[in-house]
């Protein structure tokens, strides 16, 4: 079946397990399974990329080198025993970030900008398990409320520490301490 | 096994995109050289995975939708083997790759080649220092990251090896060595230049590109 475009689902929820299946069978050439996964993961990682600052179009581009690199190169790697489509996705589209942010400023940096091959900045690790969404959750939810105020604010909705502190008025040093205390303590947590 | 890591903050930062292009490029470096830190960041992964799943979703064009399932349908046209060089970390080497260093002379035993420029004024560039040979004493105007990747470097607090990323905050005043077996090849990111505090070496004090 060839690929194609379709319009997004009414309730395009597909669990996280599924999404990993699909993401499997795309490693093995599944073009519908593919379609169901962009047509899932891309809107929602536009709103990531979007709040990290990139323009509409930047994110459009950036979703569109994830996901091609994704069905030609990464998906056939993917290990559901040690990541998730969306831990594993986060590297792919960090890397492809980066590649557009060079392209936009090679004038700055006086270089021609050419992408580069390898994948992504960091795949699954040899050494690390899946952490599944319910051992994410309670590791989020054992941090004080002020410790999760600036995690939320950071892997949520992509605030630098100096934007965080201006916008809640909380010192930049506090904003950094708390950052240090729940580092430890999601690194207890989730392993 | 490297003895100096990227701290909370840079990791936090790292995994959740919000570190910027100099220092993502200095990480994903020491990530490819340190499982350690390479596990802690696939732990914080996670979170921002988690981040992704829950955001609202935002209308992705039909074209760009188009654009990855015309993409995808056109055979992948084999690639001429990129070099692997095991002297630089994948992120480092694939960028230098495409854009070879363009090595400078600063003084007879330093050579800087510069990476990327951030429009904040944070430059990551490769910096060589002949074996034996001092850098004046300096301090810097901001914080600055050096990941060892050949050679070594010592300074008052110890010898650092390849991998070792080593974080130095503006107030630090030091006078590092390159050890005596090799020439040091360090990637460096600098928030804000070097101030040398000691005669001479003024033809220093600004980095090139500042
Ligand atoms: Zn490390």
């Amino acid at each position: 079946m060839p690929l194609r475009p379709k319009s997004a689902p009414k309730d395009a929820s597909f669990e996280t397990e599924t999404l990993n299946d699909f993401l499997r069978a795309a490693g093995q050439g599944d073009e519908t399974a593919f379609s169901e996964l962009v047509h899932h993961v891309a809107p929602r990682l536009k709103t990531w990329l979007m709040r990290r600052n990139y323009s509409d179009s930047d994110a459009e581009d950036i979703i569109q080198e994830t996901f091609v690199a994704l069905w030609q190169q990464a998906a056939a790697r993917f290990d559901p025993l040690r990541s998730n489509i969306y831990t594993f996705i986060v590297g792919i589209a960090r890397h492809k970030a980066a590649d557009r942010w060079r392209m936009r400023n090679a004038a700055v940096n006086n270089a021609a900008f050419v992408p580069l091959d390898d994948v992504a900045d960091t795949l699954q690790s040899d050494a690390g398990e899946n952490v599944d969404a319910l051992a994410v959750r309670q590791a989020l939810k054992l941090l004080p409320a002020e410790q999760y105020q600036c995690v939320y604010a950071m892997f949520y909705q992509g605030l630098t520490h100096e934007q965080l502190a201006a916008n809640s008025g909380i010192p930049l040093g506090t904003v950094k301490s708390r950052l240090r205390l729940a580092y430890s303590s999601l690194r207890k947590n989730l392993g | 096994m490297a003895s100096f890591h990227p701290d909370a903050d840079l990791l936090l930062r790292y995994s959740a995109g919000t570190c910027g292009a100099a220092l993502q490029l200095a990480i994903s470096s020491h990530l490819a050289l340190c499982n350690e830190c390479a596990y802690a960041v696939q732990r914080l992964d996670a979170i921002s995975g988690m981040a992704i799943s829950e955001a609202q979703p935002t209308l992705v064009s039909k074209k760009c939708l188009q654009q990855i399932f015309d993409r995808c349908k056109t055979p992948v046209t084999a690639q001429p083997a990129a070099q692997v060089t095991d002297t630089y970390p994948a992120p480092l080497s694939g960028l230098i790759s495409q854009n070879p260093l363009k090595w400078e002379s600063r003084g007879k035993d330093i050579q800087q080649a510069i990476l990327l420029k951030e429009q904040s004024g944070t430059v990551a560039y490769m910096m060589k220092i002949r074996k034996g040979a001092e850098i004046p004493e300096h301090n810097h105007r901001g914080d600055e990251f050096v990941l060892i990747l050949e050679g070594s470097m010592i300074d008052q607090r110890g010898a650092t090896l390849r991998g070792d990323f080593v974080t130095t905050d503006a107030a630090f005043t030091h006078k590092p060595r390159a050890g005596d077996d090799a020439d040091c090849v360090c990637l460096v990111v600098a928030t804000g230049g070097v101030k040398f505090t000691k005669g001479l070496l003024r033809v220093l004090n600004v980095l090139p590109w500042q």
